[in-house]
């Protein structure tokens, strides 16, 4: 229990919120005291003061105020809705963030292992084009025939002109043919020379 | 509305349920609307305060606990948005002073209107008061004005504003004073 003041007890009873055993108990102190009697006139009058004030219906009218409430309850309602949305939002924000980390990070991976595969693939051609230049030129090595040669020499330029991704070398190709072939004529002579000297003792 | 009749229906609430929401709001709308009105003295102003209340207590409903106390958290959000924006008002000052003005005269329009059927005494006195309300402190005045236009019992005020019912007990008794003395004044110089 609080204890309090008089004119705290009699603004209490005034507004009716004192329980019905203060109650009795002030009503008993006032009638034995009349200062405090004056105390809860005086009280009583200036709370009376308050309850003159007119009410939200004594000042708006109907109408009025029913257009108010169907504002607020109609704003109340909207913000509400608003907030939900807001709120699933929020929710699937961190499903949709790792949705699209998961997405992004397969497509990255996609694109590297492609990228990957497309240089695997065009070394391995390169590959297949030097081996086989390489064959071609074993082949060359080994015949006599001079117009085979010459197509086997434009072949295998051919070849490497392929294998460099046809620029830069491969434009001289022919020249280098020629060359090519001048040098594999004097290789030829030599080869002659030879086998005519180890057979001139006989 | 008793406190299980309360209860019940905020758990609607928070179950999601629309119709459970517009209770709720047709249950406490009236009062918050005519302290905030009271408090601003502008009709929208109030009706925006008061869907912010409810605004916020949708926004932390999921996180409420149901002790009792629903109609305290709602004035204690009314009366601390009602405070700020007191406040913006005054950073505002220049502003202010235009607004105080035309909605100083909108609340006497409405007095003229509605109260004008009561007879031009009692709308005198009306005014009276009203501008007597104007001249106490804010603290003072939120008292009264809770428990007039917020139909709050003092122990209530005490528990919105966060003080023991003795500090509002005593602004109260201080604040009737001292709108009896003001009104006492005014009779005397009309």
């Amino acid at each position: 229990m609080k204890r309090l003041s008089l004119s705290q007890a009699c603004l209490l009873h005034a507004s009716g919120e004192l329980g019905p055993e203060a109650s009795k108990r002030l009503l008993a102190h006032i009638q034995a005291n009349p200062s405090a009697m004056v105390e809860h006139d005086l009280v009583a009058g200036r709370y009376a003061c308050l309850q003159s004030l007119p009410s939200l219906a004594d000042e708006l009218d109907q109408v009025s105020l029913e257009r108010i409430r169907q504002n607020i309850v109609g704003g109340v309602l909207e913000k509400r809705r608003a907030h939900r949305r807001r709120e699933i939002k929020r929710k699937l924000r961190p499903v949709y963030y790792r949705f699209m980390s998961i997405a992004s990070g397969v497509a990255a991976a996609l694109v590297v292992m492609a990228a990957i595969h497309v240089v695997q693939v065009r070394a391995q051609a390169r590959a297949q084009q030097l081996s086989d230049a390489e064959t071609t030129f074993q082949e060359l090595a080994q015949t006599n025939l001079p117009a085979r040669r010459s197509f086997m020499l434009r072949r295998m330029s051919w070849n490497r002109y392929s294998a460099d991704g046809g620029s830069g070398i491969a434009a001289s190709a022919p020249n280098g043919s020629s060359a090519i072939l001048q040098f594999l004529d004097a290789l030829d002579r030599v080869r002659l020379n030879a086998s005519s000297s180890i057979s001139s003792p006989q | 509305m008793d406190s299980q009749a309360l209860s019940a229906l905020m758990k609607r609430c928070q179950a999601g349920d629309k119709e459970a929401w517009s209770e709720l709001v047709d249950l406490y709308w009236q009062r918050l609307f005519g302290y905030a009105y009271k408090a601003t003295r502008n009709k929208d102003l109030a009706s925006d305060l008061v869907q912010e209340t409810f605004l916020r207590v949708v926004q932390k409903f999921d996180r409420y606990s149901d002790q009792g106390k629903f109609e305290a958290w709602l004035f204690r959000i009314i009366v601390n948005l009602v405070r700020d924006n007191g406040r913006a008002n005054a950073r505002r000052q220049m502003r202010s002073t235009v607004v105080d003005h035309e909605t100083g005269s909108e609340l006497t329009d409405h007095l003229a209107g509605k109260v004008a059927a009561d007879g031009v005494e009692h709308r005198e006195d009306c005014q009276k008061l009203y501008s007597a309300l104007e001249q106490l402190s804010e603290m003072d005045r939120q008292v009264l004005l809770l428990r007039h236009y917020g139909c709050m019992s003092f122990k209530e005020i005490a528990s919105v504003l966060g003080c023991p019912l003795g500090t509002v007990l005593a602004r109260a008794h201080r604040a009737l004073g001292k709108l009896r003395v003001i009104m006492e004044v005014d009779h005397e110089t009309s």
